[in-house]
């Protein structure tokens, strides 16, 4: 069934994005990526430990939040755990190269989307418009 | 091939195609000479069990997993490179270890550092065509640690 009233990629208002990962490279990458989508992004934000990241999570209007789980200080699953569910909390998907059962199960319970490393860009793409119940203009 | 030499060369044709948008072509038979190799990283494991996993790659691919991750090239780019590098070793080595060592197996991954350290003799090891060139990977398993 296609939903009329959801807002397509192009037309949605600027995503306050922060991306979580001890890797520089990977960070840029999918900011790169996202970038690349065309999806519209406002203020991106960079952390590269969840103790950071948590921080940034407590102060700043974060729409989507993308987090890879092992990571100095603190992990990013324990990142999310203190952050809890806030009302008007940023849609959160986990990327991470973890990619058993188990884990995969582990977040979705939280309520977080999953992604696995590696990914192909479009893998990317998809996985944040799902989150975000964007339509995908090129479908 | 051994199981452990299918695990290291899917997980390694997984992040060479999806993460570095390379085209990743046969297994080699008769592995190149380290010259022929000149990049190298190593990501060290310990928990469960210790080990590392190293992997080489030729002046083209290094080149262009940056060029096609990042869109960086040129002289500017050369700390990106490694990082590029250490980042495909990272990913290959946490993809390969859990069909290698069981899906429950709690391991802590180093940072990737620059060079390759001595392997031992029973060190599993592949090597692949990635478009031109070429990149070999070598996982040494230090044995499982009792708790």
């Amino acid at each position: 069934m296609i939903d009329r009233h959801r807002t397509p990629a192009a037309a949605a208002p600027p995503l306050s994005v922060l991306v979580v990962d001890d890797s520089r490279v990977m960070r840029a990458m999918i900011i790169r990526t996202l970038r690349l989508c065309g999806l519209p992004l406002g203020t991106v934000h960079e952390a590269a430990d969840g103790l950071a990241g948590l921080g940034i999570l407590e102060t700043e209007p974060i729409t989507l939040a993308l987090v890879d789980i092992n990571m100095p200080k603190l992990s990013g699953l324990d990142m999310l755990a203190r952050l809890g569910r806030p009302a008007a909390g940023p849609v959160v998907i986990v990327v991470s190269s973890d990619g058993s059962d188990a884990r995969a199960s582990q977040v979705l319970e939280m309520g977080h989307g999953f992604l696995h490393k590696p990914f192909a860009p479009e893998d990317l793409r998809d996985a944040v418009l799902r989150a975000l119940g964007i339509p995908d203009d090129d479908r | 091939m051994t199981d452990n030499a299918i695990a290291l060369r899917v997980a390694a044709t997984l992040a060479f195609e999806e993460l570095g948008l390379l085209c990743v072509g046969s297994a080699v038979d008769t592995p190149s000479e380290p010259d022929a190799l000149p990049a190298a990283v190593s990501v060290a494991f310990d928990g469960a069990h210790t080990g590392c996993l190293t992997l080489r790659v030729s002046d083209d691919v290094f080149r262009a997993l940056a060029e096609n991750m990042l869109g960086l090239e040129g002289d500017d780019a050369e700390p990106w490179r490694w990082d590029a590098l250490g980042e495909m070793a990272n990913v290959i080595c946490g993809n390969a270890l859990p069909y290698i060592l069981g899906t429950n197996t709690r391991l802590t991954l180093a940072p990737p550092a620059r060079g390759a350290p001595p392997m031992s003799h029973a060190a599993s090891h592949i090597e692949i065509e990635v478009e031109a060139g070429r990149a070999r990977v070598l996982l040494d398993l230090g044995g499982e640690r009792r708790q």
